[in-house]
């Protein structure tokens, strides 16, 4: 007879180190799936942990855990080579997180002698793959145990997962990793179809601003589940957070425990305190399936996103300033957006060019305007070109976006006739996924 | 957040609980107390589909600058007057209020701009937390 009824969280313990701008303190928790504990903590549930560490982060991560409700700490294997420090640039993953294993070459993993005795009364694992056996991490487990399996990092293939067969009960995949970029960019059904041979119930496909959704094999339907976007604090393990939640909640099925999982990973993008990530996790449990849903919120599917074009209005010019022009871009672009660059594309008129020349090109730009979606402005030096190209989308009844950093052109008419005008990136990435969502509708 | 510095792990449960406790709330630094309770924020908004709520079908306008409103949870977060119609949507982006209104808060504001033309129905509105507790 089984005794746990609490779920196994399996995976490497890890040191997140964000790395601040200058004149800011930096910022140090415990990574890996120290997220995935701070879930099931906010949640009210208890866990047990099969951790992989460094040896020297022990004592710590113990005492840790146990304040999380952790109830067994087995150590499956320690780190050496490396401190399993990861620096991270980017805690808001505006685009690319920049993660920085420091020693990664260098490390290696031992796991210890821990036998299959030990884990027979756990029956849901959530595992989060590493640096470790994970075929090995199969054999000491229960034949019987459902597997929860985040494929976020450290999978290199489908085939990797194979020795977890055939208890594979749920995969979960986010738009951010490789391994979506090779087994399942082009959509959903791709992607069910590169995992099918693991058998899993359900794959689930996080898709970062643009919500997630659940591909149950059985009857072959998709849910999309929006995304509640807020102001982000840290990003960084949200996915860990939505994939414990939606272990908790798989019993009400796959569909509300995705609910759930999208409501508590907002929450966690939107605090660092664990009280009060505990106090807004608890409030939302409050919340039936059915609020939830009238609710709504932001959706807009990874490959969709690529039929949006936005138009890109910026002195986006070879000698200009371009330190927020190539930030918005590197954003845009990681979130899988079409941008159209009038001045990449029609061309930079040289000082002195001819009537002709100008006409022709202004009437090139404000076509293609026309033909977008959206646009997305970057008015660096209050550049004219640029607000008169939001005075056009105004009128025309495109939605704008003003990234405005240094506040240049904080000008009622820009001000007010923009959906949104902000120095923060963040703030202007979220709108534009929610315009362009509501323009989906 | 999280641990500020990289002396030592700080974030346990418990720790910001504490600095509430002791009056030492948002912009105390560490791990606790620096981030106040998003439910306890005053936020101002520009209501969504003012045009197809209750209130703008009924008068066939906007509720005047001043007007005094409350947050309420229908199917959408909305914002209402005191008898109860519904002037406009509040975006998604502050659906955590749904939370916030289950666990006891309310919020109470007023019209600061509302203008009804060709080019659509717009209200503005500014709006403060009261705390349950």
């Amino acid at each position: 007879m089984r005794m746990a009824a609490h779920p196994l969280l399996i995976g490497e313990i890890i040191v997140d180190f964000t790395v601040m701008p200058p004149g800011q303190e930096p910022k140090m928790r415990l990574g890996g799936i120290a997220h995935a504990a701070r879930g099931f903590h906010a949640s009210g549930q208890k866990f047990s942990v099969a951790a992989v560490l460094p040896q020297y982060l022990e004592k710590s991560a113990r005492a840790y855990f146990a304040r999380h409700g952790c109830e067994q700490f087995i150590v499956l294997g320690y780190v050496s080579g490396a401190p399993n420090v990861t620096v991270i640039t980017d805690a808001i993953e505006l685009a690319d997180q920049g993660y920085e294993a420091i020693l990664r070459d260098e490390k290696s993993v031992v796991l210890t002698d821990v036998g299959k005795d030990t884990f027979a009364s756990y029956n849901a694992g959530l595992i989060f793959p590493g640096s470790y056996d994970l075929k090995r991490v199969a054999e000491i487990m229960p034949a019987d145990m459902q597997f929860y399996i985040d494929v976020a990092y450290d999978v290199k293939s489908v085939q990797d997962l194979v020795p977890l067969l055939p208890r594979i009960r749920t995969v979960l995949l986010s738009t951010s990793s490789k391994l979506f970029t090779e087994s399942g960019s082009t959509g959903i059904d791709e992607l069910a179809k590169s995992f099918s041979s693991l058998k899993p119930e359900e794959i689930i496909l996080k898709e970062n601003r643009g919500g997630s959704r659940v591909h149950v094999y059985k009857d072959q339907k998709v849910t999309a589940v929006p995304a509640q976007l807020g102001k982000t604090l840290n990003s960084v393990g949200v996915g860990d957070v939505f994939a414990a939640s939606y272990l908790l909640h798989r019993e009400h099925g796959p569909v509300e425990a995705a609910w759930r999982a999208t409501f508590a990973a907002s929450a966690y993008s939107q605090t660092t305190e664990p009280d009060r990530f505990y106090d807004y996790v608890q409030r939302d449990l409050k919340l039936s399936l059915d609020d939830m849903q009238a609710l709504g919120g932001t959706s807009l599917p990874w490959e969709a996103r690529q039929q949006f074009q936005i138009y890109l209005a910026a002195p986006d010019f070879k000698n200009a300033d371009r330190r927020a022009i190539e930030r918005a871009l590197a954003s845009l672009q990681y979130h899988n957006f079409k941008v159209r660059r009038p001045i990449q594309e029609i061309g930079e008129l040289p000082l002195g060019s001819d009537e002709i020349s100008l006409r022709s090109t202004y009437e090139r730009d404000v076509e293609l305007l026309r033909s977008c979606q959206l646009v997305f402005a970057v008015p660096t030096g209050r550049d004219p070109g640029t607000l008169v190209e939001v005075g056009i989308a105004i009128e025309a009844g495109i939605p704008v976006i003003v990234y405005d950093p240094a506040r240049e052109c904080a000008n009622t008419m820009v001000m007010a006739g923009s959906k949104c005008y902000s120095q923060d990136l963040d703030e202007c990435l979220n709108e534009t996924f929610s315009a362009l969502s509501r323009c989906k509708k | 957040m999280g641990s500020t510095g990289s002396g030592s792990f700080t974030d346990y449960p418990g720790t910001t609980r504490e600095k509430d406790k002791k009056g030492q709330g948002p912009g105390g630094g560490d791990g606790g107390g620096g981030q106040p309770d998003r439910c306890d924020k005053a936020f101002s908004v520009s209501l969504e589909d003012v045009e197809h709520c209750d209130y703008f079908k009924q008068h066939k306008d906007v509720p005047k600058p001043n007007t005094q409103l409350r947050i309420a949870h229908k199917k959408r977060i909305v914002a209402e007057t005191t008898s109860g119609e519904t002037v406009g949507n509040i975006p998604t982006k502050l659906n955590y209020l749904a939370g916030c209104l289950k666990d006891g808060y309310t919020y109470i504001g007023t019209v600061r701009h509302s203008s009804s033309n060709a080019s659509g129905a717009v209200v503005m509105a500014d709006f403060a937390a009261t705390s349950p507790k």
